[in-house]
C-alpha cells in the first residue's frame, strides 16, 4: 500500500538545490523510485498546499562502493524537481530555528 | 539586564540574571555566521551553506557557544555593578533558555568576608627566653665527633664484634632461579647497625678476617628493592677485613681539622652560637604561629569554602608529595583517607583564615612588598640554590611563583608588624 506519505522521502539541501529553490522556484527531492510524475504532483501539492507548474524525474544511478576486493553498487535513486506555479508561496524546508 | 542578588549566607551568594531575548539573539546569529564562515555541510563546498543551514545544523554548538560568551560576561557586570569581592569564578546553574526567549541563569559564588580585625595590636604573648645549656654544647661536639669518625683497620686478630664494620665480598642467588648473582667486592657493613639485614648482623659476628660463610637471607615482601622484596636469596660471604670506627677526641686539634678555630674553646663558641641562633629562629617562628592563632581564635567571620577546598587541596598534595619522598607509597598505605581529609580541612581553614585576617591587616596598614625586597629574596635563592638568576626567575615567573613570593614577603612584614606591637610577657620556662 502506498500513500502520498511514502511518495516524498527527504528534500535535497544543497547548494544546487537552494540556488533552484530560489531563482527558479523550483523544489529538489529523493523521491520513492516507483513513484510516477503525477503521484509526485499529487503528493507536493496535498502536503505543502501548494500548486505544481511540473514535475521532471530522473533516476539516479547508485554509486560505485567497494570494501577492498569487493565492489558493488548503492542503489539507484529517483530525484524529482517540482517547479510550482507563477505566484504560488515558497514552501520552506522545515529548517528554522 | 534584570539582576536580583540573592544572600544565601555572610559569604555565598546567588545571582539571578535575565538576559534578554535581543541580546541572546543578536549574539546568536554572530555566532552563527561565525560558524558558517568555515563550517562543512554535506551538499556544499566549505564555508559555503547558507546561514540557516548552519544554524539547523550546529544549533547546540552555538547555543553553548553563545552561553560561554553571555554569562561570564554579565555575571561580571553584574558583579561589577554591585562591587562584590568575588573569590572564584562563579558556578552556573538553573540555566533556562529556548530559543527565541531571553535568557535566565542563576550564578553561585562566595565573596571575600568582610573582616573588621581590630585587635591586632597588643596581642598577648609570651617571650620566649634563650639560654643553651653546657650539656647541649656536648651533645653537639658529640655529634661532630661521630661525624669525623674514620674507618680504621682492626690491627690484631680477633673476631668481629658489635659495632665493628667487616669489609666483605659476597655473591648472592636466588635458589632455583636463572638470574645472574648478586655480587660486591670490598661492601662495608655494620655488624649490628641499624641499615645492616638482621641475617648478616648475626652471621658475621664474631668472624675472623679470611672466614667464608653461607647463608640465606629472606626479605620482607615490601622491601623498597622490588626485585628482592619477598625472596630468599642464598648468600656466600667472605669476609676480608675488620675494621672499627675511629673516633677522634675532642681537644684543640679537633677543632682545628674542623676549620679555622685554634682551640676547643673557639669551636664550643661557635657552636654556641649556633645553637642560639637556631633556637631564637625557631623560637620566633613559635612566637608568631602564636600571634596569628590568637587573631584566628578572637576573630569570627564566615570563611568561603571555595578557599578552605583550594587550600585542603594543597595540604592534601603536599602531605602526599612528602610521603612519596620518604618512599612510601600513599596508596599501599593503610590509613583512613576520610579522617585525614577531615584533620587537614580544619587546619586549612585557620590557614585560610589566618590569611585573610594577614591580607586585612595589610591592606589597613599599608604594609606591601616593594621590588627592592622582591629582588633580595630572589637573590639569597639564588645564592641558595646555586643556580643561574635566570633559571630561578624562570621558575618563578612559571606558576606564579613570583606573586607567592611577594605574599610572603608582605605576610613577614605583617607578622614583624604584629610582633612589634605585641604585648609580650617574659616567659618563666626556658625552651
Amino acid at each position: 500500500m502506498s500513500t502520498i506519505y511514502d511518495v516524498i522521502k527527504r528534500p535535497i539541501i544543497t547548494e544546487k538545490g537552494l540556488t533552484l529553490k530560489e531563482n527558479l522556484h523550483t523544489l529538489c527531492f529523493e523521491v520513492s523510485d516507483k513513484a510516477s510524475k503525477q503521484q509526485i504532483q499529487e503528493a507536493v501539492e496535498r502536503l505543502f498546499k501548494v500548486k505544481v507548474q511540473a514535475v521532471r524525474t530522473m533516476t539516479v544511478p547508485g554509486k560505485l562502493r567497494r570494501r577492498g576486493r569487493y565492489s558493488g553498487y548503492r542503489s539507484d535513486w529517483k530525484k524529482a524537481y517540482v517547479t510550482l506555479r507563477e505566484g504560488e508561496k515558497m514552501i520552506e524546508y522545515g529548517e528554522n530555528m | 539586564m534584570k539582576a536580583e542578588l540573592i544572600d544565601v549566607s555572610e559569604v555565598k551568594k546567588n545571582l539571578d540574571i535575565e538576559i534578554p531575548q535581543d541580546v541572546v539573539d543578536e549574539q546568536m546569529t554572530s555566532i552563527a555566521r561565525e560558524f558558517a564562515r568555515k563550517a562543512r555541510v554535506p551538499g556544499f563546498r566549505p564555508g559555503k551553506a547558507p546561514i540557516h543551514v548552519v544554524r539547523n545544523r550546529f544549533k547546540e554548538e552555538i547555543v553553548s557557544e553563545m552561553m560561554q560568551h553571555l554569562l561570564p560576561k554579565y555575571f561580571s557586570e553584574a558583579a561589577q555593578s554591585r562591587a562584590l569581592d568575588i573569590v572564584d569564578s562563579p558556578q552556573f546553574e538553573g540555566i533556562d533558555y529556548t530559543i527565541g526567549q531571553s535568557l535566565r541563569f542563576k550564578a553561585v559564588f562566595e565573596i571575600y568576608p568582610q573582616l573588621n580585625v581590630s585587635n591586632y595590636v597588643g596581642i598577648p604573648g609570651e617571650e620566649v627566653s634563650i639560654t643553651v645549656e653546657e650539656p647541649e654544647i656536648e651533645a653537639a661536639l658529640k655529634r661532630l665527633q661521630e661525624d669525623m669518625a674514620e674507618l680504621a683497620p682492626v690491627e690484631e686478630q680477633r673476631p668481629t664484634r658489635e659495632g665493628d664494620f667487616a669489609e666483605i665480598s659476597f655473591s648472592g642467588t636466588v635458589p632455583g632461579s636463572e638470574e645472574p648473582p648478586l655480587t660486591a667486592e670490598k661492601a662495608v657493613c655494620e655488624i649490628g647497625g641499624r641499615t645492616t639485614l638482621k641475617e648478616f648482623s648475626e652471621n658475621l659476628l664474631g668472624a675472623s678476617p679470611g672466614d667464608e660463610k653461607t647463608f640465606p637471607v629472606s626479605y620482607r615482601p615490601d622491601y623498597p628493592e622490588k626485585k628482592l622484596a619477598g625472596r630468599t636469596v642464598q648468600y656466600q660471604v667472605k669476609v676480608e677485613a675488620i675494621k672499627e670506627k675511629k673516633v677522634p677526641d675532642i681537644n684543640d686539634e679537633f677543632a682545628q681539622g674542623l676549620g679555622d678555630y685554634k682551640t676547643l674553646d673557639d669551636l664550643k663558641a661557635k657552636v654556641r652560637q649556633d645553637l642560639e641562633k637556631h633556637k631564637k629562629e625557631h623560637a620566633q617562628e613559635q612566637l608568631r604561629e602564636k600571634l596569628l592563632e590568637w587573631l584566628e581564635d578572637n576573630n569570627e567571620f564566615e570563611v568561603p569554602d571555595t578557599l578552605v577546598k583550594r587550600q585542603l587541596q594543597i595540604r592534601v598534595q603536599r602531605l602526599l608529595r612528602d610521603l612519596s619522598r620518604q618512599g612510601i607509597n600513599p596508596e599501599r598505605l593503610d590509613v583512613d583517607w576520610g579522617k585525614i581529609q577531615e584533620d587537614q580541612r580544619k587546619q586549612a581553614t585557620r590557614d585560610v583564615k589566618g590569611s585573610l585576617i594577614l591580607d586585612f591587616i595589610s591592606d589597613k596598614e599599608g604594609i606591601g612588598s616593594t621590588d627592592e625586597e622582591v629582588e633580595a629574596e630572589v637573590q639569597r635563592i639564588v645564592a641558595e640554590t646555586n643556580r643561574a638568576r635566570e633559571k630561578v626567575m624562570e621558575v618563578l615567573n612559571r606558576d606564579t611563583g613570583l606573586d607567592r613570593l611577594r605574599g610572603q614577603i608582605r605576610n613577614k612584614k605583617v607578622l614583624d608588624f604584629l610582633q612589634e606591637r605585641a604585648t609580650l610577657q617574659p616567659s618563666s620556662k626556658t625552651d
